[in-house]
Parts: structure tokens; C-alpha cells; sequence
């Protein structure tokens, strides 16, 4: 399975599996991503998808399978290694550093590599997510929206070739879901790529140009919007009708 | 586009309160009789105490009962290199323990840093008994009997030694984790780790390196307290109510705070002694240490320094409080 673009993947996964006791969470789940692709993964709940998150950005160790990000096999490096080698993610709950301030946190995601840029940087991502008026405002006191706007933030302060967003929009006011969309796709125009898991399918529709689902633990279906719109391995998956 | 600002705006008119407290303060032993300087002396001693457990407890958010450990191994290492037979010049002493101390932060932390919450803190209380243990069964450390060092009979110099200790110390501990990368990832840390891991940050590396910061400081301070007391033995440097004074000490003052430390040591410390001159006893101090612990954690979280209008409102103690929850 190949992506959209044309270039080398910048993310190759194959078989990857990862159990929890006797649940397989994640099941030999094979894809990869073209480079300025936005990929969006979508399944019922407790399809496999944050594992499969975890298990890309070293959160979790797999049991099985390998990953490849720009041509480097990174199966079972520490989280903070697959972060400095340039994946970025957001989570489903927003985690943010609650005792320190919208500007101090960009500050901490960016503490390797030169730090003297680091204030001119987290300038023009708080100009780019409209958070320059809540600035100094700490992160724990920020809106819901807010603190997923901060999150995204924190992953462009590094300038990641590759952003894993977890249900980034989920309860976010419609003008700061546009912004978050706005960012998304003027950074895909300069060469990041995207994996994005969503529940609203409006979202994916108009912003993935690539659609992967799953179901316990497995990709079901993998192909544009209206394809898996139409495929009946989606459908009994999300509606649990038999496919014919 | 947004104006870059630096970390403090008000650094100059920091700088400025800070230049006149120090030069108040190296004046002391010429303003101040012997009593004063000594019970300033003790002041500094527990502020820096009281500082190393605020790099553990508020920076980097892991509640550590082992900090006596630290000090008594500076005390130890100090006695014995100044003993007749080794008769080691006293400053050379002090980086000896320290370096010693740092060892074993390393060795224990390695493995500790890996526990949460109650769990991290039982393994730290653990260490510091296992250390007290050991201390007393050994011959060479002179057991239960303690140890005799070379008596200094100059107030002035142990209250220079004491000082000028603590304010080195503030000074790293305040440029590490106030004005440097370092001291963002310490906090990220403390925060959520996983976020933290997610923006490229090693977290072991850090907690271990936050560990053996926090342990170095009472080491030193462990080997002054030893010359200065002249005599030493396991109840002295080594029992378990030092780490709990630092603890009160930070959390009294501000827990997370950089000059919570100083402050709580300093109320505590005078109030003890004055409770002590006046009633002969410290009974009356310590049930008026459970009923501030009590009163902070229930109604002023930032401690004495959140008395302060314009103190940034952190969420320490019911981070700390609700820690093995939330890991679990």
C-alpha cells in the first residue's frame, strides 16, 4: 500500500502488533505515508488507534513488526529518541505542563537543538495559532480549545517532518478548529506530513487525502474518503451491519 | 508579530533587593553578637537543606525521604578525613562528600526514579535507614559511639561557611532551573512525563540528573555541620526528622518556589529556637509545624511566598498529593 505522493515514505510500518494479555490491541497493521500526505485514521472506539499512536512515537514498545521514519528503522526506541528524530504528536487528553506559562511551554518542547531561536520561534507559532494574548496565561488555565491549540503548538516548536494528531479537533470551538486546520494545511504546503485520527468525518473528508480504518485492531479498509465511504467493511464496522 | 520578552522582566530590581540582603548579610558577625550570627548560621544551613528537597519535591515533583542520607554522608566523609590519622585540610573535605553523595544519587536513582509517587518516596526512607543502619554497625565510622573532629571555636567562620555555601548553592540551583533548558525540562518533567518524552526530552536522564543536584547540596552542608557541631554520631547527621524539617521548611515556605526555601527555613528555624529558649522544650514547635503543614496544604498551597500578590499560582501540592492516581 502506497500513499499519495510520489517521493520516498516518510513513514513505513509493517506487521506491526502489540497485545495487552490476551487482547491484541494492534494486529499486523501495515502501511506507509507519502511525504506532505495527510493520512487520516478512523475506527470505532477501542479499534486500535491511540495504541497504534503509541506504538509509532515509542510511547509503547511493540511485540512485534517494524517501523521505518525517513528510511531509519526506529521499532522500539524510547519515545524521546523518535521525538528528537522528528515525530510529533498531540494526545488524546491534552498533556500539557500545567505550572507553566502558553510561552513556557513551547519553551519546553523545544530544548534540544539551538536554543537561542527558541523565543523568535515560539513568537511566530503563537502568531500562527492566535495564542500571542494568552502568552504569559498559565497552561492549566487555558480553555479546552486553547490547551489543544497549546499542544499542536508545542509539536511545531520542533518542526517535526512527521505530526500524529490525535482527535486534535474534538471539543474545539469552530474558529479555533479553523486555525488548527489553517496551520494543518499551510504546513503540509511546506513539506510536514500528517497522520490525523478523527471522529468527525467532515473533517476527514475535506482535509485527508487518504483515509486508513480500523477494526480491532486490524486496517480494514484503506483508500480515499469516498472509497471508504463505500466500502462494506466499513460500514459493518462502524454500524455493524454484515457485509454482503 | 509578538514581542519576544526574556524570562523576567524585573531582573535589574531583582538583582538590586538581592545585592543589599547579601551585603546585609556578610555584615552580620560586626552588627550581630554571637548569638544572632549562630542562629543565623542555622538559618543558612536549613535553607540550603531545605532547597536541595524543593529541587527533588517542587521542581522535579518526586517526594524524596532519603535527603537525610546526603547530609550525613557529607558529615561522615568530613569527620573521618579529618580524623588524626588523615588529617585532611576541612574545605578539601566538603567536594569529597559531595562527589560521594552524587555516586550514590546516581546508583539509587537509577532504579528509584522508576517508582512513583508513595513508592519513590518509601525507597528514598528506606535508603536513608539502610544508611543510619549500617553507619552505626560499622567500626571505622565509630558505630553508635560517633566520631570527635578538631574543634573551631570561631563562630564567624562557620557562619561564612554556612553562608557562603547557601548562596552558591541558590545561585546554581536558581541559574539550572530558572534560566536554563535544564530547568525546562525538569518542570516539563515533573508536569507529564509523557508529554515531556513526546518533545524530545529523556526523562530518566533528567530526574537522575535533578536527583543527584538535590543530594550534592546537602552533602556539603552535612560536612560544614560537622565541624561546626565537632561531634557526630548516627542520631545527629543521620536520623530521619532532618528530611522531615526540609520537607515543612519547603512546603511552609512555597513548594516549587525558588526563595520558598529560605523563607520557610527561616520562620521555622527561629521559631524553633525561640520555642526552645522560652519553654525549654520544642513540643510547643512541633505541634505548631503539623498545624501550618495543615493550614498550607489546605489553604495557602504556594506557602508563604504565595502570600505575595504577584506570585505565579502553581498546582504542587495537589499534583503531588493526587501523583500515584494519576500514574496509575
Amino acid at each position: 500500500m502506497t500513499g499519495t505522493g510520489q517521493a520516498s515514505p516518510v513513514l513505513e510500518v509493517t506487521e506491526l502488533r502489540r497485545r495487552f494479555g490476551g487482547i491484541v490491541a494492534v494486529d499486523g497493521v501495515s502501511f506507509d505515508v507519502a511525504r506532505q500526505d495527510v493520512l487520516g485514521i478512523i475506527g470505532p472506539n477501542g479499534s486500535g488507534k491511540s495504541t497504534l499512536f503509541n506504538l509509532l512515537t515509542g510511547a509503547l514498545p511493540p511485540h512485534g513488526g517494524r517501523i521505518r521514519h525517513e528510511g531509519r528503522d526506529i521499532t522500539g526506541w524510547k519515545a524521546h529518541r523518535v521525538a528528537r528524530a522528528g515525530v510529533g504528536r498531540t494526545f488524546q487528553i491534552p498533556a500539557l505542563f500545567v505550572n507553566m506559562t502558553v510561552r513556557e511551554n513551547l519553551y519546553a518542547a523545544a530544548t534540544h537543538g539551538d536554543w537561542k531561536a527558541v523565543p523568535g520561534r515560539a513568537d511566530e507559532v503563537l502568531e500562527l495559532l492566535t495564542l500571542g494574548h494568552v502568552a504569559g496565561t498559565p497552561a492549566g488555565s487555558l480553555s479546552g480549545g486553547q490547551q489543544r491549540l497549546l499542544e499542536f503548538g508545542r509539536v511545531l516548536m520542533r518542526d517535526p517532518s512527521l505530526v500524529l494528531l490525535d482527535e486534535v479537533t474534538a471539543g474545539v470551538h469552530p474558529n479555533l478548529r479553523a486555525v488548527i486546520l489553517d496551520a494543518v494545511q499551510r504546513l503540509r504546503e511546506q513539506g510536514t506530513t500528517f497522520l490525523v485520527i478523527e471522529h468527525d468525518m467532515e473533517l476527514v473528508r475535506t482535509v485527508c487525502r487518504r483515509v486508513l480504518v480500523m477494526d480491532a485492531g486490524r486496517v480494514v479498509a484503506d483508500g480515499t474518503f469516498a472509497e471508504i465511504a463505500s466500502d462494506p467493511q466499513v460500514m459493518e464496522a462502524y454500524l455493524g451491519v454484515p457485509a454482503e | 508579530m509578538i514581542r519576544s520578552r526574556t524570562f523576567a522582566p524585573h531582573t535589574w530590581r531583582q538583582a538590586v533587593v538581592v545585592l543589599v540582603i547579601l551585603v546585609a548579610l556578610v555584615s552580620v558577625p560586626v552588627w550581630a553578637g554571637d548569638y544572632w550570627t549562630r542562629l543565623l548560621t542555622g538559618v543558612a544551613m536549613w535553607a540550603g537543606l531545605a532547597l536541595s528537597w524543593n529541587v527533588i519535591g517542587g521542581y522535579a515533583g518526586y517526594i524524596s525521604f532519603g535527603q537525610v542520607a546526603f547530609f550525613g554522608i557529607g558529615a561522615y566523609t568530613t569527620a573521618l578525613l579529618m580524623q588524626p590519622a588523615r588529617h585532611w585540610n576541612f574545605l578539601l573535605t566538603l567536594p569529597v562528600g559531595a562527589v560521594i553523595a552524587g555516586l550514590l544519587a546516581v546508583v539509587v536513582g537509577w532504579p528509584a526514579l522508576r517508582l512513583r509517587g508513595a513508592y519513590f518516596a518509601i525507597a528514598t526512607w528506606a535508603l536513608a535507614e539502610a544508611i543510619q543502619q549500617v553507619v552505626a554497625a560499622l567500626g571505622f565510622t565509630g558505630g553508635t559511639s560517633g566520631l570527635q573532629l578538631p574543634i573551631n571555636a570561631s563562630t564567624s567562620f562557620f557562619y561564612y561557611a554556612m553562608l557562603v555555601t547557601a548562596v552558591l548553592a541558590y545561585a546554581v540551583v536558581y541559574l539550572l532551573l530558572e534560566r536554563s533548558r535544564f530547568g525546562f525540562r525538569v518542570k516539563a518533567v515533573r508536569d507529564d512525563e509523557r508529554a515531556a518524552a513526546a518533545a524530545g526530552i529523556n526523562a530518566t536522564a533528567v530526574k537522575i540528573q535533578a536527583f543527584t543536584l538535590s543530594a550534592v547540596i546537602p552533602a556539603v552542608f552535612g560536612g560544614i555541620n560537622a565541624y561546626w557541631i565537632t561531634f557526630i554520631n548516627p542520631p545527629s547527621v543521620l536520623a530521619g526528622d532532618i528530611t522531615d524539617q526540609m520537607v515543612v521548611m519547603t512546603l511552609i515556605g512555597g513548594l516549587g518556589h525558588a526563595w520558598g526555601p529560605v523563607l520557610g527555613a527561616a520562620v521555622l528555624y527561629l521559631a524553633g529556637r525561640q520555642f526552645l529558649a522560652s519553654f525549654g522544650n520544642q513540643t510547643g514547635y512541633i505541634a505548631m509545624v503539623g498545624a501550618l503543614v495543615a493550614l498550607v496544604v489546605l489553604f495557602l498551597p504556594d506557602g508563604i511566598v504565595g502570600l505575595v500578590p504577584w506570585t505565579r499560582r502553581l498546582r504542587l501540592v495537589r499534583q503531588l498529593l493526587r501523583r500515584k492516581d494519576r500514574d496509575s
